[in-house]
């Protein structure tokens, strides 16, 4: 009975349709429902490659936007990437990870991927900055990740939400 | 000797049809007739017959079902950079023309048609649906009793929507192309039905469907299996 009453419970978080942090849409997962993506500066949220997903335009002025994700271990290596057109430079980094690096940025759309380490004692918990500074201007129009998830239920994700 | 069989033979009458020459033991026998007339040739017969078997049909009506190929597009490299690979969907679309004048016919034509694409089974599912509507201006053109030919261009407009959460916005843009259909009778007593295919190739360009991105192409290269029923 207990078992019944365990599956019925865990089912409620645990979806085997659930998208891999390697699908695409990742950002729609990590922004959409309570798990809200955070904007600053001249940052605005709109549409992305359809009218029902989320993209990023950011800048020119400065401005960026705070994506939560969570680890689905602890210590190990993780990365993430991001889909980005636009002109100047984005700098993409996490404190989580202490990961950050900056990318040219051009007409066409392309993947940018940063790296780096979750230390044990991390509560799982990572927060991903993608921004511009200056005159330079970005389209965030998805991300991808390995060994990070978005922070809503996912079986990658089980027992280790973000809160 | 010789002399005498020279000049029985001067003596008698001239050979005929039913007569053999006298001497001539080879001859066919009396029942022998000149072989008759050649015919005339069958290839007027069955010209007029095939002229008599064509129709003249004063109205087309046609269904067709089949795969519209997508356009290429800015966007849809954007699409295929953030994983989805869609390039094809399912097309249905019916029409009916009326000949107006000889050979011409003017008609209008609806369809529907769906698309989806989708990296892993649990990624969410990219879907393009379209309805299309339009008029259509065909040359109708008969190179035998048994096949039709349809040729003329396209002009519409589509309605089309691009989502990955299940509700993307409509986007209703021109649509302009043309077609090429050809259609084999497959009945004789009226109305005639064919069966064919019909090619088509239309661009239906639009914004991005988007905020970001770039600009999409809801047009395609259209290959049908056809029912045509003429009246």
């Amino acid at each position: 009975m207990g078992l019944l009453l365990g599956v019925v419970v865990c089912s409620a978080c645990f979806d085997f349709q659930d998208a891999g942090p390697g699908d695409p849409r990742l950002l729609d997962r990590a922004c959409l429902g309570s798990y809200r993506c955070t904007t600053s500066g001249k940052a605005r949220r709109t549409t992305g490659i359809t009218a029902d997903s989320v993209g990023f335009e950011l800048g020119p002025g400065g401005g960026s936007v705070v994506i939560p994700l969570v680890a689905d271990s602890s210590s190990h290596e993780v990365s993430v990437e991001v889909l980005v057109a636009g002109s100047g430079k984005v700098d993409v980094s996490s404190s989580e990870l202490s990961a950050s690096d900056s990318f040219t940025l051009s007409d066409d759309y392309e993947w940018f991927q940063v790296g780096g380490a979750i230390s044990g004692s991390s509560s799982g918990s990572v927060k991903l900055r993608v921004g511009v500074t200056g005159e330079s201007r970005a389209e965030l129009l998805d991300i991808r990740a390995r060994g990070l998830d978005h922070a809503g239920c996912s079986v990658a994700a089980v027992g280790r939400r973000a809160h | 000797m010789l002399c005498v069989a020279l000049l029985l033979q001067a003596g008698a009458p001239p050979p005929t049809a039913a007569t053999p020459p006298v001497g001539w033991t080879d001859y066919p026998p009396p029942a022998w007739h000149a072989p008759a007339p050649p015919p005339p040739p069958p290839a007027e017969d069955e010209a007029r017959s095939e002229t008599k078997q064509r129709v003249e049909h004063t109205f087309l009506l046609r269904a067709g079902l089949g795969v519209g190929f997508l356009r290429p597009s800015a966007h849809d490299e954007v699409l295929e950079a953030d994983g989805y690979d869609l390039d094809s969907r399912a097309e249905l679309v019916l029409a009916g023309a009326g000949v107006v004048a000889g050979r011409v016919a003017l008609g209008a034509y609806v369809g529907i048609g769906r698309g989806t694409a989708s990296p892993t089974s649990e990624a969410p599912t990219l879907r393009q649906t379209v309805v299309r509507a339009g008029t259509e201006i065909s040359l109708v053109l008969q190179p035998s009793a048994t096949t039709t030919l349809l040729l003329g261009p396209e002009l519409g407009v589509l309605q089309g929507t691009l989502s990955v959460q299940g509700d993307g916005r409509s986007q209703t843009v021109l649509e302009y192309g043309g077609k090429l259909g050809a259609y084999f009778r497959v009945s004789d007593a009226p109305p005639v039905w064919y069966l064919g295919s019909t090619l088509g190739y239309t661009l239906a360009p639009a914004d991005p469907p988007g905020a970001l991105g770039r600009d999409y192409d809801y047009g395609a290269l259209h290959l049908d299996f056809t029912v045509v029923l003429g009246g």
